[in-house]
């Protein structure tokens, strides 16, 4: 049973180097794919941020806008509570969202707190108040 | 003869010589204001016609006449009336003048409030007395000049509360209207070049830096170093639009567009109401924030 050992060297050789190509084509294809320096997003770019909304009485629809653009349209309760996740410029004189919302009938007056949590910035809450249906318009600055 | 004597009470009935309170105004915005307040129980006397200037105002022998017969007389205050010191020696002891803006917050043209492209700064130091251009402040102003008629016609009190009352609610949509309007222009792109340190407290309300800058007047044409200086400045400070006066000096205009990229913003009405088109307090301020948004929200 016992074979010649060159046979045997070279097999365990030939096994060795047909397990080494794939590994070695794998961590060559990562070194080329990984980039030499992380891009850190700039405020005037966008930044990542997380919108959450929190609610005394659940709105039965959410839209934030920024600039006439619609960032975030909600329109059940469960994707009202899972908020969003986007890239937002934020100069240091800060930004202005349009907040919508609307409520069943006979809701009283409540409060939507908004919530934005940018990377590397404290998070800040502005509160929208309202009745059937409410809009205005929400200032979030860093800089004070 | 019967129908005569109904003809003529009917025109009687008809005409504010019933009114119960007579008002004579300084400034227009306050005329408009009067009137929703006042209704149907104030005759408001405007003395300052819309289109004209307050700043270069001062009351002649008719407009004292017209005067007269006010109960109460309302003014801006805050300095805009150089001639209020001397007016009560040409008035009845039992008249009463109003300075409706003396006890509104004043904002102080400063560094703090604004950038300055003027060499000297303009007007630096001084209060800005066109406290109306904030919404806010002619909520306060409605509530100031309701207790005055109610104290002037305490038999109309309760009207004069619940007129101002809707006045002050329908100043609030307008404020509300003017937030999303302005929402459409990024906050690092607020700052208001004008003609006229005239927006303060507008530029308080709404996230601008004001910046008043000389040459965009019919008062005075600059030197061409001012005008360099005013050029580098306005550039230095990315500025896309100016908003001149009615009778900017074109010349100097067209060097300020040519030597910044700036374009020429429409005209803002900072003194008074305006033209035919801008009759009232509430057209004046829709017609100077459409010309802002339009003027600022695209590069």
């Amino acid at each position: 049973m016992r074979g010649f050992p060159l046979i045997n060297g070279a097999l365990i050789l030939i096994a060795l180097v047909v397990a080494l190509i794939p590994l070695v084509r794998l961590t060559s294809a990562q070194r080329a794919e990984l980039p030499t320096t992380v891009p850190t997003p700039t405020p005037s770019q966008g930044i990542p941020v997380t919108i959450s909304a929190r609610y005394a009485h659940p709105p039965t629809q959410l839209v934030i806008s920024h600039l006439g653009q619609e960032l975030w349209s909600a329109a059940s309760r469960s994707e009202i509570d899972e908020g969003v996740n986007l890239a937002l410029p934020l100069p240091e004189e800060g930004i202005d969202l349009l907040v919508t919302a609307a409520w069943p009938n006979g809701t009283p007056n409540t409060a939507l707190e908004i919530t934005l949590e940018p990377e590397s910035l404290r998070e800040q809450s502005k509160v929208l108040w309202g009745e059937g249906q409410a809009e205005d318009v929400l200032t979030f600055q860093w800089n004070d | 003869m019967n129908r005569f004597v109904i003809l003529l009470l009917w025109c009687g009935l008809g005409s504010s010589a019933w009114a119960e309170l007579k008002v004579a105004t300084l400034h227009p915005v306050l005329t408009d204001l009067a009137q929703h307040v006042g209704g149907e129980h104030v005759e408001v006397i405007g003395v300052l016609k819309p289109g004209s200037d307050p700043h270069d105002f001062s009351p002649s022998s008719g407009d004292i006449r017209k005067m007269s017969t006010a109960r109460l007389i309302l003014a801006s205050g805050k300095g805009i009336e150089p001639y209020l010191p001397k007016l009560p020696d040409s008035l009845s002891k039992h008249q009463e003048i109003l300075e409706v803006g003396k006890t509104i917050p004043s904002l102080t043209i400063s560094e703090e409030n604004g950038l300055f492209v003027c060499c000297p700064h303009h007007s630096e130091g001084s209060l800005d007395p066109h406290w109306w251009h904030s919404v806010k402040n002619m909520q306060r102003a409605t509530k100031i000049v309701s207790k005055a008629f109610a104290n002037a016609d305490p038999a109309n009190a309760s009207a004069y509360k619940a007129q101002a009352k809707r006045y002050e609610k329908h100043l609030g949509t307008l404020a509300k209207w003017a937030r999303k309007e302005v929402a459409k222009i990024p906050r690092n792109r607020r700052k208001l070049a004008t003609a006229h340190a005239a927006y303060t407290y507008f530029c308080q309300d709404y996230g601008f830096q004001s910046m008043p800058v000389q040459g965009l007047t019919k008062e005075r044409e600059p030197s061409s170093q001012y005008l360099a200086d005013v050029i580098t400045d306005l550039k230095d400070n990315g500025i896309t639009a100016v908003f001149p006066e009615a009778q900017a000096n074109p010349k100097v205009l067209k060097e300020m567009v040519r030597g910044t990229g700036a374009k020429i913003g429409g005209r803002l009405f900072a003194d008074y109401t305006g033209n035919e088109k801008t009759t009232t307090y509430e057209a004046m301020f829709r017609h100077n924030v459409t010309t802002i948004v339009n003027g600022l929200a695209k590069p």
